[in-house]
């Protein structure tokens, strides 16, 4: 017993110190010499280690600013959901990019990065800022737009964010004045998916396209959704027995192929049909999988798809 | 009086079977009358009233009650009975009292069976589900059956018992694993974490006469069942065919709790509860215990639904949740009081 209970230390013992010896390792070939960002003070904005203006190797897991990150010229060497490698809106680009988690130190450490950036809710933030600068991002401190001119601002890309930012008002004012015939200020929107038990409803900062249709394009939120969604959590777990007093004008339901037919109960039900925009054929099935995020590469599609939907709901 | 006439578990047991059968009823009513009037929406007892004077008129009201709140209300009479029912017939097939219809693969089988066709099909139309969910059950409960049953050493409770917690976690285990290679874990959560909601009638016309087949046959059966329960020597000796009866019952606790688990997602407790609780009263009977535990299971599935919808209005409570909350502490209580558990 007690033979056994020394060995056990002694494995212990040698564990620990090789694990020591690691990241000992690790932190000593950091340097690098490419030039070191100003790392402006920002709300929401903490940094580990000096933060390379020009990152050549990142390893994301802040899944939400993948597109912000490409939209800059920044391509990270890895992504965390299948929803940033699927989307329409990156294309080609995180072809060659690895999928990790950040508990996956020993993989991360693999990767030899320049930068990590995490949620401020990622458990690891302590062993990820010993393995390479790491900027930590808490997610919506910063409206969906100044989160560009915020990274911009970090990577001294300011310039292309405003650039971005420019186009985007013009091309968002263009869309409203192409819709305005079919759509006033007025016009509500519910944006929602729907699970085979669930039913969610998302607010103006939870993507799906809440971001581009509540703030970008400034048309209206029903007042229950206003109250429950928006107001509160951003977004809203919903019975299917009051689904039709959250439902204004137009439903946008995220589909995609995993999800096309959930809920068929629900929309065979005479509470679905007989809700005013499903009548009116006032339902736009968007893909889920363009609609998840809110970053400008996402935007810029997002804006064409919907304006499509909404011509071809009216026609 | 009669002390030497009974059986060593009915001992000290007075017969408080009526007054337990009309608590339960009392309850049962209360239950599915406040189940019908209140939930996301809370409707006036004369709004009730005439929706069931005519329930196929059409009216917002009727829309609500009738097409929604009735065969969610059934559906949770149905699955609370042959869940209980289900859990009843497994203890005592398998002379084990944790034992409950997760041994016998069903919600495994069932989920696995889900998860799988989510990821190569993708979206599926409930009936179809009903239908993936089912198969999986029966395969998982096929599987265990036959691991457990070693040709001419004949089956044992304890081989299936083993075979069952196997089979249930291996097929668990690759469930999850399918799950995070294919991403799929937003689309089988509600139905893991079990839910009442989005029942309509067709999904209760595909599997009420798989249940209420369950429930009749396990009443002619339950004599049986006593006899088995007793010991294998015994049975035998009483002259019953054992091998017969265990496939038999289980075949019935298949048909009750895969029914039930594919139209609710996964239940758990139900059916290691519920029993345990009516066994307090009427002891090992099985006759008396088996009708009894499926309108005890029946009432409190129905409480449950309740529940669910009226904690957190309009979002709904996965009912998994509520059972445990409520579940748990009853069966400690029930473990600690019981002396033959």
């Amino acid at each position: 017993m007690k033979k056994t209970l020394t060995t056990l230390l002694a494995l212990f013992a040698v564990f620990a110190l090789v694990a020591c010896g690691n990241s000992s390792s690790q932190n000593s070939e950091k340097k690098s010499s490419s030039a070191i960002s100003k790392m402006p003070e920002i709300q929401g904005f903490t940094y580990y280690g000096d933060i390379p203006q020009n990152p050549k190797k990142v390893v994301n897991f802040a899944y939400s600013y993948t597109g912000y990150l490409l939209e800059l010229g920044i391509v990270p060497a890895t992504y965390s959901l299948d929803l940033e490698k699927d989307s329409p809106a990156f294309g080609q680009d995180l072809e060659n990019a690895t999928q990790l988690t950040s508990s996956d130190t020993e993989a991360i450490v693999a990767q030899e990065p320049d930068l990590i950036i995490v949620f401020s809710t990622d458990e690891n933030i302590d062993q990820l800022k010993e393995i390479a600068p790491t900027l930590v991002i808490e997610y919506a401190s910063s409206d969906y737009l100044q989160m560009l001119t915020n990274l911009g601002q970090v990577f001294n890309k300011e310039e292309q964010a405003t650039a971005w930012l420019n186009q985007w008002d013009e091309k968002v004012a263009e869309a409203k004045k192409d819709l305005s015939n079919v759509l006033t200020n007025d016009t509500s929107f519910t944006v929602m998916d729907f699970y085979e038990k669930n039913i969610y409803l998302y607010g103006d900062n939870w993507g799906r396209g809440g971001e581009l249709i509540y703030q970008s394009l400034g048309y209206a939120a029903p007042q229950k959704v206003q109250e429950d969604v928006i107001n509160k959590d951003g977004w809203f777990g919903l019975s299917q027995e009051v689904i039709g007093d959250y439902i204004g004008d137009y439903a946008v339901v995220n589909v995609n192929s995993g999800t096309k037919e959930a809920a068929s109960s629900l929309k065979e039900s005479d509470v679905w049909k007989n809700i005013p925009a499903v009548q009116a054929g006032h339902v736009l099935e968007v893909d889920y999988n363009l609609f998840y995020f809110s970053d400008p590469m996402s935007l810029d599609m997002q804006l064409e798809a919907f304006v499509k939907a909404v011509k071809e709901a009216n026609n | 009086m009669y002390r030497e006439a009974k059986l060593p578990s009915q001992k000290n047991k007075p017969n408080h079977i009526w007054l337990v059968f009309f608590t339960i009823l009392f309850l049962f009513l209360i239950g599915w009358y406040l189940g019908l009037r209140f939930g996301a929406i809370s409707y006036s007892h004369q709004d009730l009233i005439e929706v069931l004077r005519h329930p196929l008129r059409n009216s917002k009201l009727q829309d609500v009650i009738f097409d929604l709140r009735f065969p969610r209300t059934i559906a949770a009479i149905l699955v609370g009975a042959g869940m209980a029912q289900a859990g009843a017939i497994m203890q005592g097939v398998t002379r084990n009292p944790i034992a409950d219809p997760g041994l016998l693969g069903i919600n495994a089988g069932a989920g696995l069976a889900l998860i799988l066709a989510q990821a190569f099909i993708g979206s599926m139309h409930y009936s179809l589900i009903i239908l993936v969910c089912l198969l999986g059950s029966t395969v998982a409960a096929l599987l265990i059956f036959t691991l457990s049953y070693r040709p001419r050493k004949g089956y044992n409770q304890l081989r299936l018992i083993l075979a069952g917690a196997m089979i249930a976690t291996l097929f668990s285990a690759i469930g999850q694993a399918v799950t995070l290679y294919f991403n799929l874990s937003t689309q089988v959560i509600g139905w893991q974490a079990g839910g009442l909601s989005q029942i309509n009638w067709r999904m209760l016309s595909i599997v009420t006469p798989f249940i209420l087949l369950g429930l009749l046959l396990a009443q002619l059966f339950a004599h049986q069942l006593t006899i088995l329960s007793l010991d294998e020597t015994i049975s035998k000796a009483l002259g019953q065919r054992t091998l017969a009866m265990t496939i038999s019952l289980l075949a019935i606790v298949l048909l009750l709790s895969a029914a039930s688990v594919a139209i609710v997602g996964t239940v758990s407790f139900i059916g290691l509860i519920i029993p345990h609780f009516i066994a307090l009263f009427v002891g090992k009977d099985y006759r008396k215990l088996l009708p009894l535990a499926a309108f005890a299971g029946a009432t409190f599935m129905l409480w449950v639904d309740l529940f669910s919808r009226i904690i957190n209005p309009p979002t709904e409570t996965p009912i998994n949740a509520i059972i445990s909350i409520i579940g748990l502490p009853c069966f400690l209580w029930l473990i600690r009081r019981g002396k033959n558990l």
